[in-house]
């Protein structure tokens, strides 16, 4: 079942949202490892320039550090400390050896560090002239190392290192500006992610809710129409049992009939028996009319569609309807003639959709009361959903709630036992299946009931469009038609049918034998129909001889094979009918050629 | 006095078959050979009796009535066949129909419709309700029912078509006679024809039908 709802929501235009679901999933988590990225990126970066920074102080520290323990055992050493004088070398190297990073090639601040490292090395090369000289000189070389060079060389370097940690802190400042504008960059993108994704997630819920919807309405329709079927098969069921029912119960009815009309053979005609046999006869015939129904609720019948107009046809049966009406009963007819509404039906079953609804109506309006019966369309003509629609209304008791779901059910009633049978609405019901068509009661006890039929509207249709489905009318006046056919049952066929039309026939079955007929009774018949394939001469021979003695009786030549150059040969001179044809048609075209017209093929070629 | 018409009766209801049998039998002119309860024992009794004509309920137990009833057609060209039914369904009748069946007629009927169709069965009418009679259609291989209403458009043969198309395009008849190679008088006589067949007497009428039919494009 889910299979087929998803089929028939798409085919709705309902899917399943499944590449918007993508999309958010998408988005989400495209928000959530920008995020993600932008945390690991900040702390990463912070940590790093916390690093930075502390490394900068602790080679500042470090290094002026040593650099005042160096100073301080030169000093001690230039003044004969001995220890000192052999510890100087070993600080000397630890402090080279900070130098050489603090004074690293592209070390930042370079252009202080440049002065502060020619300060440092004047520095050195002060207390290794003091040192050189201690021997010689004790008093000179303590004075190069508290001397005012000295001094000012120690400030340089002081100021040079006070630059260098200034320096590295603008550059962790600078560094922390970068990364501010990047991470509002990143925030930016992830809050634009986040935007979109909600946007997405919110059409997602939309769609969701709207497929929800539509996947609802489909099981509901689903579950209807399944109760819908199972009432239908109930009522197949319930129309077979009664048809076969009915059927055998016909069979007995023939016979009881035909008995008695073989016993009222054998009596004498003033016999007392005669007229209860006779009445026994009329009873059958009624029981007839009795299993007529429950037949017709089982069995298709030899109906057939047509396109039927249905304004001048509620019209024409307004009449009939009036007839069954009590006069306290006021019908009213609302038929508007624009637009024309069209159906393919069968006349005789759509009359007795109407009566049934029309006499449940009157039966619902002991008292009287009004009858509606309008006529309207539904959507637009040639459009799958175009209907036309014919209310009836009544002004009656309504029908209750509890009972409305049970109407279309073989042999519910709620009128009084050997009034109704409860065939009327399930014979409604199975009519409309049959024309595609539906049926919808809207009813408020105390005020009246509704019943709308809808029937599939089709295009304007012209009585030209199609053959009329009715039985042809006594069109002839007993005009001789001459036929020649060599198909006995067609012939047989033909001349029943013109003969029920009221026209005389001859028939014959070759074309010698119609030849002989002509010569024997030139111009007698008022009109010839002959098959173009006939053994011996052929039809367009012997219309061909007939023509040339001056025969110009109207001619309609019937053929199957359309030779190309047919037409060419018979030049007009005859009506060239095809097969197939439908009777109909034939009683219809004769009846036409015969109305008094020009007569058809009467022309010389 | 001419031959009676001999009969063979097959209906499973027995006693329908056997009132039957009596009411025919009590017509002069009708003579009952062998009255049976199936399709089986009805070409049995044909096969024994060669009657002019067999009379068949449709709805019996045993063999398909429509199968046998072509097994004895192709035998009996002129066996007159009549098929008696509670049912009136589209299908019956058709296949009635092929088997070149005389008559149709329903069990709702009194006995005087059997006794007629058979006679005029013998006489060589067939005997169908009026609305199926006015359906059955005339083919090639002999004759069937119709199922749908057929357009009348079919007809029209291939040079009405063409007329058809040229007074839809408004052609003078002149022209048409000189487009297709005829005389103006045979042009007029496939008009004539066309209107007849159309039950369309006004060319705007015609033009309005070939346009629908899409026999030229508007």
């Amino acid at each position: 079942m889910a299979n087929g709802s998803t089929q028939q929501l798409q085919e709705s235009g309902v899917t399943l949202p499944r590449w918007w679901f993508l999309l958010a999933v998408v988005l989400t988590l495209a928000m959530l490892q920008v995020i993600g990225w932008h945390l690991y990126r900040s702390f990463s970066t912070g940590q790093m320039i916390q690093e930075v920074y502390l490394a900068g102080e602790q080679l500042h520290d470090d290094f002026l550090g040593v650099h005042q323990q160096a100073s301080a055992c030169a000093r001690q050493a230039v003044t004969g400390d001995t220890d000192c004088l052999s510890h100087y070398p070993d600080l000397r190297r630890e402090l080279d050896e900070i130098a050489l990073a603090f004074f690293a090639p592209g070390a930042p601040g370079a252009p202080s560090l440049i002065a502060g490292e020619a300060a440092y090395q004047r520095l050195r090369e002060l207390e290794d002239l003091a040192l050189a000289q201690r021997s010689d000189n004790q008093q000179e070389a303590h004075a190069l190392l508290s001397g005012d060079e000295y001094r000012l060389m120690e400030r340089a370097l002081m100021q040079a290192a006070d630059a260098y940690v200034a320096f590295r802190r603008e550059g962790v400042r600078e560094r922390l500006r970068t990364e501010r504008r990047a991470e509002v960059g990143s925030l930016g993108v992830g809050l634009l992610i986040f935007i979109v994704s909600l946007a997405v997630w919110a059409e997602l819920i939309r769609r969701l809710q709207r497929w929800r919807r539509a996947l609802l309405s489909e099981v509901t329709e689903r579950r209807q129409a399944e109760a819908e079927l199972q009432q239908a098969q109930k009522v197949e069921l319930l129309g077979e049992v009664s048809g076969g029912v009915a059927h055998d119960f016909n069979n007995l009815l023939m016979a009881i009939e035909g008995y008695a009309g073989l016993a009222r053979a054998t009596l004498p005609s003033e016999h007392a028996g005669v007229a209860p046999l006779q009445r026994l006869e009329q009873v059958t015939g009624q029981a007839r009319g009795l299993t007529r129904s429950l037949l017709a609720l089982g069995q298709r019948s030899v109906a057939r569609k047509e396109p039927v107009l249905l304004g001048p046809w509620l019209d024409q049966l307004s009449g009939t309807l009036r007839h069954i009406l009590p006069a306290a009963i006021d019908l009213r007819l609302e038929v508007p003639v624009d637009p024309e509404l069209w159906v393919l039906a069968d006349p005789v079953q759509l009359q007795t959709l109407m009566l049934n609804l029309v006499v449940n109506a009157r039966d619902a309006m002991p008292e009287g009361g009004r009858l509606e019966i309008a006529l309207h369309g539904e959507g637009d003509p040639g459009t799958p959903d175009a209907a036309a629609c014919i209310r009836v209304t009544d002004t009656g008791q309504g029908i209750a709630p509890e009972v409305q779901g049970r109407l279309f059910e073989p042999f519910f009633t709620t009128k009084a036992p050997g009034v109704g049978t409860g065939l009327g609405l399930p014979m409604v019901r199975r009519i409309l299946v049959e024309h595609g068509g539906r049926v919808e009661v809207e009813s408020l006890p105390g005020v009246g009931s509704t019943f709308t039929i809808h029937l599939p509207r089709v295009g304007p249709v012209s009585p030209s469009g199609s053959s009329s489905g009715a039985a042809h009318p006594a069109a002839g006046s007993g005009q001789l038609i001459l036929l020649a056919e060599d198909d006995v049952y067609v012939r047989e066929i033909m001349t029943t049918t013109l003969s029920s039309a009221n026209y005389d026939v001859e028939a014959v079955d070759s074309g010698s034998a119609l030849l002989e007929h002509c010569r024997s009774g030139p111009g007698k018949a008022a009109l010839m129909i002959i098959d173009i394939d006939l053994p011996g001469r052929s039809g367009l021979d012997c219309l061909r001889e007939m023509r040339a003695r001056g025969d110009r009786t109207p001619t309609i030549m019937v053929t199957g094979n359309m030779e190309p150059d047919l037409e060419d040969r018979l030049d007009g001179t005859a009506l060239l009918l095809r097969k197939p044809f439908p009777m109909a048609e034939l009683v219809r075209l004769v009846a036409r050629i015969l109305a008094g017209r020009q007569p058809a093929g009467s022309v010389q070629p | 006095m001419s031959e009676p018409i001999t009969l063979v009766v097959a209906d499973d209801h027995a006693l329908l078959r056997e009132m039957l049998t009596q009411r025919l039998q009590s017509e002069p002119d009708l003579r009952v050979l062998a009255s049976v309860g199936n399709a089986r024992e009805a070409l049995e009794a044909w096969l024994e009796w060669r009657p002019r004509v067999l009379l068949l309920d449709i709805d019996m137990p045993g063999p398909s009535v429509f199968d046998v009833a072509a097994r004895i057609r192709e035998k009996d060209a002129g066996l007159r066949l009549i098929f008696l039914s509670g049912f009136c369904h589209d299908h019956y009748i058709d296949m009635a129909i092929q088997l070149r069946a005389s008559a149709y007629i329903s069990k709702r009927e009194p006995v005087e419709a059997v006794i007629s169709a058979i006679r005029a069965a013998v006489a060589g009418r067939v005997r169908f309700s009026p609305e199926v009679q006015a359906r059955i259609l005339v083919d090639r291989s002999g004759a069937r029912l119709a199922r749908q209403p057929e357009a009348r458009v079919g007809l029209l043969t291939p040079r009405e078509l063409t007329i058809l198309g040229y007074i839809a395009k408004g052609h003078a008849k002149k022209e048409m006679a000189r487009l297709c190679g005829i005389s103006v008088k045979t042009v007029e006589q496939h008009c004539t024809h066309i209107m007849d067949k159309l039950e369309i007497h006004d060319r705007v009428e015609l033009a309005r039908f070939a346009i629908r039919e899409r026999i030229v494009q508007p």
